[in-house]
C-alpha cells in the first residue's frame, strides 16, 4: 500500500513542547497557552493532565523534542495516535486520557473514528472536535442557584468503559443553574456553555 | 564578304532608343541587373515592363522587370541616361512566411503526430515534420511563385526551420545553402532549385574567347558534423539543499541558520518542517520555509552512464532539463516522458510495511505506479539545477520515541535510503564548460594536406544515451550523412569555364551554368557564360559576395525591426 496521509490539506500551527517529554508523532496534546513569536502565534502544550476542559490538539508526523518546536492541528479529520490494545471502529468515540499521549476508547471524545490507517503504528483517521459534553459526578453536593449566583463545585469526569461508567480522573468545575441541589453521588451531564461546564441533566 | 550577322536589339517598354545594354542572369535571390544606356526620352518610361532582347531567331525575355535608377550622363555622343533595371526577383523582397518545422524533442527526435486529425488543440508544433521539397514549396508559394521546379532537390534531410514573419526568399536561400542547392531563375520564367555543380556544358556557338581554369577548392582534411549536446538518461542521487541568507544554495546542514545541535540525521532532525520555529531569526526562518526539505539537488561528484569521466561539479550538468530520453504516446502524439523522483521518503509518519515497498533502484521500463515513485509534481530550476517540491520532502528512517509511528526527520537520501532523480542530462567539460557533443566525421578524399577539420553545427541532431548505451546512433549517423553529402559536394573539383560568344544566345542558367551576361553595343551583340563559377559581371557582384550581402541585409533588417526603423524599400547592396 502506498497511502500518503493527506497532511497537506490540514491547517498546521506551531507549538512549543513544554511537557518535559518528547511528544510522539500524532500524539494528543493539551494546549496550555499561546505566545507571539515574531510574526507567528505559537501554542504551548503539555501532556494531557487531569485538568479537564482545555483545548486539545494533535501533533504532526514527527516527534518533538523537549522544549522544541513542532506543528499541530485541530483540523478535522486528521490522523491520530491511539492506545495499543484497542481496535478503533467506525463511529467509536476516542479521547484524551490524563498522563498519556494516545487516544483512549470511550474517554470524553475529541475524535469519532473513521478508519484505522496503520494498525502497526496505531494510527487512526477520524474527525477531531472540541469536547462540549461530558458526564460528571460531583465530589460533594453542588448548591442550587441563589438569586443570580449559580452553585459550583469540583466534578470528576466519567467515561463509558464497555457499557460501565468508569472514572477518568479528569476534574473540572461544574456549575449548577437549577433551583435544585446536585447530589454528589449522581451522574450528571455537563455542557460547555460560554466557557464553563453547566449541569444540564442529573441522573435519577 | 563579311558574314551577315543578325542585328542585336533590346526593347524595354516605350524606350525609343537603347544605345547599349548589359544584362546578367545569375543564381540566387538577389535580382540581377540590366544596365541600359538610352537617349533622353520624350515619353515617360514605365516602372515595370518586360525586357526583350532579339537576335535573329533568338529571343531573351525577362518579364516583370523594374526600373531602379536612372542617371543622367554625358559622353561623346552627348547626353545619355544610364537606366538600371532589375529582373523580376525584385519582388522577392516582399512577403512573409511563418512556421516551425522539423522541431525536435530534447532528444533530437522530430515531433510527430501520426494521427493528424487528432492533433491536440493548441499544440502548434504537432506534426511539424516536413521534407526539404515541402519546405521549398511553402517558401516558393509565399514568394508568389507558380510552376516552379523542385524535382532536383535532395529530400532526405529534415532541416530545422523556425520562421517567424521571415522573408520567404531568404528562408528558401538558407534551406538551399544547407542542401547544396542553388535558386535559379530560368529564361522560361520558371524558378528552379538545382543541385550546385550539376548541369549542362557550355553551349556551342560562335565562341570568341574561352577560358578554362582549375580552381581547386580549399579542401579541409575532413568535415565534421557537430550535433547538439548529447543527452544521457540516468538516475542521480539527490541531496537536500537550502537557500542561505547570502543568496547561495548550500547543503542544508551547511546553511548559516541551520540548528546548532546535530543528531543522527543531521541538524534538522528535530525541525518543525511546516513552520520552522526551530530557526530563531525570522528572516532565516522564511528562507527555511521556502527551501529546507523542499529543494534538492543532484549530489556531486557523480557519474553519468555512458560518459567516461566523473562529474565533479553540478554546473557540468547545467542547464538541467525535466524530461527523459524515453518517450510515451499521449493522445496519439509521441512525447518525451517527464523526469521523476523515486526512492525513500516519509509516507507522513507511517513506517513499516508501507515504506518497505519503496526501493532505491528501478528498472528502465518502470511501471509509473510503482510506490517508489514520488507522486508529486516538482519543478526544475534549470539555472541552479534545483528540484523544487511544493511541500517538504523528508524521510523518517527510524521509529519515534516512545515507539511512536513517526521518528526524527532526515533529509531524503540519507542513511542508505536513496532518493533519486531520473532525468536526461547534457554534460559540460569540467575545464571549459563546453558541451559534450557527438561528432560525425568524414575524411575528405583526394587531399594530402593536413588541415583542421571543417566543423558544421547541427544542434537539432542529438545523440541519446539510455542506460549507458547509445539509443539512436543509427538515425543520427544517417541524418549527419545527408549534410555531409551536401558539404562534400562543395569540394568537388570543378573546372570553372567561361566563354564569350559573338552573338546573343539563349542560354539558361542551371546548377552548373551560374551566370549568363548579354551585351549589346555598337559592336553588336555578345553573350558571356560562366560555368561552375560566378565572378560577377559588369553589372553583378560575384555570387559569394551577393550571398554575403544578403546575409548582412537580413541581419540589418532584424536590427531595424528590433529598433522600429522603417525601410524605404530600396536595396542597393547588390549594386556594383
Amino acid at each position: 500500500m502506498s497511502f500518503d496521509l493527506p497532511l497537506d490539506r490540514m491547517d498546521w500551527q506551531a507549538f512549543r513542547n513544554d511537557s518535559g517529554e518528547v511528544v510522539p508523532a500524532f500524539g494528543i496534546m493539551e494546549v496550555t497557552g499561546a505566545i507571539i513569536r515574531d510574526d507567528d502565534v505559537v501554542l504551548t502544550i503539555t501532556k494531557p493532565s487531569t485538568t479537564f476542559g482545555r483545548p486539545y490538539a494533535v501533533n504532526g508526523d514527527s516527534e518533538v523534542a523537549i522544549g522544541g518546536y513542532g506543528n499541530c492541528t485541530n483540523s478535522s479529520p486528521c490522523p491520530q495516535y491511539y492506545t495499543s490494545g484497542t481496535t478503533p471502529a467506525f463511529g467509536n468515540g476516542y479521547g484524551p486520557k490524563p498522563g498519556i499521549w494516545t487516544l483512549e476508547k470511550g474517554y470524553p471524545a475529541t475524535t469519532i473514528v473513521d478508519v484505522i490507517v496503520d494498525s502497526t503504528n496505531k494510527i487512526l483517521y477520524g474527525s477531531f472536535q472540541p469536547i462540549t459534553t461530558v458526564i460528571g459526578k460531583a465530589g460533594s453536593d453542588i448548591a442550587a442557584l441563589s438569586s443570580e449566583t449559580p452553585g459550583y463545585g469540583t466534578v470528576t469526569a466519567w467515561y463509558n468503559n464497555a457499557g460501565t461508567f468508569a472514572e477518568t480522573t479528569f476534574t473540572f468545575t461544574g456549575y449548577n443553574f437549577s433551583t435544585s441541589v446536585i447530589t454528589a453521588s449522581k451522574y450528571t451531564v455537563y455542557n460547555l456553555v460560554n466557557g464553563i461546564w453547566v449541569a444540564v441533566f442529573e441522573g435519577c | 564578304m563579311a558574314p551577315n550577322y543578325p542585328q542585336a536589339l533590346a526593347f524595354f517598354d516605350k524606350v525609343e532608343r537603347i544605345e547599349s545594354l548589359t544584362a546578367t542572369l545569375a543564381h540566387g535571390i538577389t535580382p540581377s541587373q540590366i544596365q541600359l544606356r538610352i537617349t533622353p526620352q520624350r515619353r515617360t518610361i514605365a516602372v515595370n515592363a518586360n525586357l526583350k532582347i532579339t537576335y535573329g531567331n533568338n529571343k531573351i525575355l525577362l518579364q516583370d522587370c523594374q526600373c531602379d535608377v536612372a542617371n543622367l550622363q554625358y559622353d561623346q555622343s552627348g547626353q545619355v541616361f544610364a537606366l538600371t533595371i532589375l529582373d523580376r526577383r525584385w519582388k522577392w523582397r516582399h512577403g512573409q512566411i511563418s512556421g516551425q518545422y522539423n522541431l525536435r524533442w530534447e532528444d533530437g527526435k522530430i515531433i510527430k503526430d501520426k494521427e493528424k486529425n487528432k492533433a491536440a488543440a493548441g499544440n502548434a508544433v504537432a506534426d511539424c515534420e516536413r521534407t526539404p521539397k515541402q519546405l521549398a514549396k511553402l517558401c516558393l508559394e509565399a514568394m508568389g511563385e507558380k510552376n516552379y521546379d523542385i524535382d532536383d532537390m535532395p529530400n532526405d534531410a529534415r532541416p530545422l526551420c523556425q520562421w517567424d514573419v521571415a522573408n520567404p526568399a531568404h528562408a528558401l536561400q538558407e534551406l538551399c545553402d544547407q542542401l547544396g542547392c542553388r535558386i535559379v531563375l530560368q529564361l522560361n520564367n520558371r524558378v528552379a532549385i538545382r543541385r550546385a555543380g550539376v548541369g549542362r556544358q557550355l553551349p556551342g556557338g560562335a565562341i570568341e574567347t574561352l577560358s578554362s581554369s582549375i580552381d581547386p577548392p580549399d579542401k579541409p582534411s575532413s568535415i565534421v558534423i557537430v550535433c547538439g549536446p548529447t543527452r544521457y538518461q540516468d538516475d542521480f542521487e539527490l541531496e537536500a539543499v537550502g537557500l542561505d541568507t547570502d543568496g547561495s544554495i548550500k547543503a542544508i546542514d551547511d546553511l548559516s541558520y541551520a540548528p546548532t545541535t546535530s543528531g543522527t540525521y543531521g541538524k534538522w532532525s528535530a525541525a518543525d518542517a511546516k513552520t520552522f520555529h526551530c530557526v530563531s531569526d525570522v528572516t532565516a526562518r522564511k528562507l527555511a520555509l521556502k527551501s529546507v526539505f523542499r529543494w534538492y539537488r543532484i549530489k556531486t561528484p557523480t557519474r553519468v552512464k555512458g560518459f567516461d569521466d566523473p562529474i565533479e561539479r553540478i554546473r557540468q550538468l547545467f542547464p538541467l532539463g525535466d524530461e527523459l530520453v524515453q518517450q510515451a504516446k499521449i493522445m496519439g502524439t509521441e512525447h518525451n516522458r517527464k523526469a521523476f523522483v523515486y526512492g525513500f521518503w516519509s509516507r507522513k509518519g507511517i513506517k513499516g510495511t508501507t515504506s518497505g515497498t519503496q526501493k532505491g533502484t528501478l528498472a528502465i521500463d518502470v511501471d509509473m505506479s510503482d510506490p517508489s515513485i514520488v507522486p508529486l509534481d516538482f519543478s526544475v530550476d534549470s539555472r541552479d539545477g534545483v528540484i523544487k517540491f511544493d511541500r517538504p520532502m523528508y524521510d523518517q528512517p527510524t521509529a519515534g520515541t516512545p515507539s511512536a509511528p513517526g521518528g526524527k526527520l532526515a533529509p531524503c537520501g540519507t542513511k542508505n535510503r536513496p532518493f533519486k532523480l531520473r532525468v536526461a542530462v547534457t554534460v559540460r567539460e569540467p575545464e571549459t564548460g563546453a558541451f559534450n557533443r557527438y561528432e560525425r566525421k568524414r575524411k575528405m578524399s583526394g587531399t594530402n594536406t593536413v588541415t583542421q577539420p571543417r566543423y558544421v553545427r547541427h544542434d537539432e541532431i542529438v545523440l541519446n544515451y539510455l542506460d549507458g548505451k547509445e539509443n539512436n546512433k543509427k538515425d543520427v549517423d544517417k541524418e549527419c550523412d545527408y549534410y555531409l553529402d551536401a558539404l562534400e559536394k562543395e569540394y568537388d573539383i570543378t573546372q570553372p569555364e567561361s566563354a564569350t560568344y559573338a552573338e546573343i544566345i539563349e542560354c539558361n542558367p542551371d546548377g552548373a551554368i551560374q551566370s549568363v551576361t548579354w551585351t549589346i553595343n555598337q559592336q553588336g551583340g555578345s553573350t558571356s557564360v560562366s560555368r561552375n563559377d560566378d565572378d560577377g559581371s559588369p553589372v553583378t557582384l560575384p555570387y559569394k559576395i551577393r550571398r554575403a550581402n544578403e546575409k548582412n541585409k537580413k541581419a540589418a533588417a532584424a536590427v531595424g525591426n528590433a529598433f522600429g526603423l522603417a525601410s524605404n524599400g530600396k536595396d542597393r547592396g547588390y549594386q556594383v
